[in-house]
């Protein structure tokens, strides 16, 4: 009877620790993998991916793993609770926070979509003659866009004759 | 550039992360990842889908306002803080930044600038620099007759030299206008014949990529490059 406290009370701050490395590697291992400057593997990439697809679920787990802990470590008067009281807390915090981050695509923020893309007719613009700009022509419209803009943002839906497209470069 | 409807489905895309140098893109729809240069889904409910590309050119803006006077074009940001910056030693900057293919093995400089032309399963890559130079570069891809035409810096178009029943007419002049040797016919930079006994015909089009070297050659190993041996 006098160990099964001890052990109980492990197995709560194991179940805090494991839950927050879930939670940070759910988040981190895909930006880990996708490195702007390195090489992919294809085995290490359709991990990380199918990571990332399952990201929300994985972030449920953890945090009800994490709460769960918490609220286990929780009872009883005695202050010598408090430091598990607090880690178990912070446990909770940092998944949240995984949580939250896990909704910021980093990929998107560096290269910002247009929020509100504007087209002007041919006749109107003021492009410089030798700006050069790709161009399609799609169920009888023709469109133009610019490399300098699509260089920054990479990729921009849109629809030109009726056709639903998506610019990249 | 690629159609986005899959399967009857329009699809949304964002940009959200990089292989080996190349964008990844998901859609909102299903949550796939998409190889941007390929089209190729990697991962996801629609893993193995292909988007189809849409042929696109690269033009300068004159030419475009030309041959589409009632075309459209995307308006730069009214916020200009990225794009002036961008713009100003942009393509400097890329040729610095590190690669991480090995093309060591290949005769180009990995961010060396290609066309990228496939034909039959067979691929070639031709380097813009020597397409731009040569301005008319004749060649036969996959059993296919090619023409690459440059007329001025920053545009380039690519044909099928079949005209009618010749299946690879040779084309000589420079600037806006070539000639053919198979009916005398003159031909402007769409691809139409607008004098001589071709007028109303029209050459086939042929796809072709502007991409870096290490990118191409990633996706097409095998591809071989316009005046190398072994090509």
């Amino acid at each position: 009877m006098m160990n099964a406290a001890p052990r109980g009370r492990a197995r709560w701050l194991l179940l805090s620790i494991f839950a927050s490395i879930g939670a940070l590697a759910t988040v981190v291992a895909p930006y880990y993998v996708m490195r702007p400057f390195a090489a992919q593997d294809p085995g290490a990439l359709a991990m990380v991916l199918t990571v990332a697809r399952q990201a929300p679920w994985l972030l449920a787990l953890c945090l009800t793993a994490g709460l769960f802990a918490a609220v286990r470590t929780w009872p009883g008067g005695s202050w010598t609770r408090w430091p598990r009281r607090l880690f178990a807390t912070l446990a909770v915090l940092l998944i949240g926070a995984a949580a939250y981050g896990s909704q910021i695509n980093l990929f998107e923020q560096m290269f910002a979509p247009l929020a509100a893309p504007r087209y002007v007719a041919a006749s109107e613009a003021k492009l410089a003659d030798d700006e050069v700009v790709l161009a399609v022509a799609l169920g009888g419209a023709a469109r133009a866009y610019s490399v300098r803009v699509l260089a920054y943002h990479h990729v921009l839906g849109d629809e030109l004759g009726g056709e639903p497209i998506v610019v990249t470069y | 550039m690629w159609g986005r409807r899959v399967d009857g489905q329009v699809l949304n895309f964002y940009l959200a992360g990089i292989n080996n140098q190349n964008f990844l893109m998901r859609d909102r729809e299903t949550g796939s990842y998409w190889q941007q240069v390929s089209g190729e889904a990697l991962a996801g409910p629609l893993k193995g889908s292909r988007l189809t590309r849409v042929s696109s050119d690269e033009l300068v803006w004159s030419r475009f306002r030309a041959e589409a006077p009632e075309g459209s074009v995307l308006l730069g940001e009214t916020d200009r803080e990225h794009t002036d910056d961008y713009a100003a030693d942009w393509e400097a900057q890329i040729q610095r930044a590190p690669t991480v293919i090995d093309t060591t093995a290949t005769p180009l400089a990995p961010r060396t600038l290609i066309l990228g032309l496939e034909q039959n399963g067979a691929t070639r890559a031709y380097t813009a620099a020597r397409v731009r130079e040569e301005r008319v570069v004749h060649d036969e891809l996959g059993g296919v007759a090619i023409l690459l035409w440059a007329p001025d810096a920053g545009s380039v178009r690519a044909f099928e030299r079949r005209i009618g029943q010749e299946p690879s007419a040779m084309f000589e002049g420079s600037g806006e206008r070539l000639t053919d040797d198979a009916t005398g016919s003159t031909w402007d930079f769409t691809g139409c014949a607008v004098a001589g006994p071709a007028v109303g015909q029209c050459l086939r089009r042929v796809d072709l990529l502007l991409d870096f070297w290490f990118d191409w050659y990633v996706y097409h190993p095998d591809s071989g490059i316009y005046g190398e041996p072994g090509a």
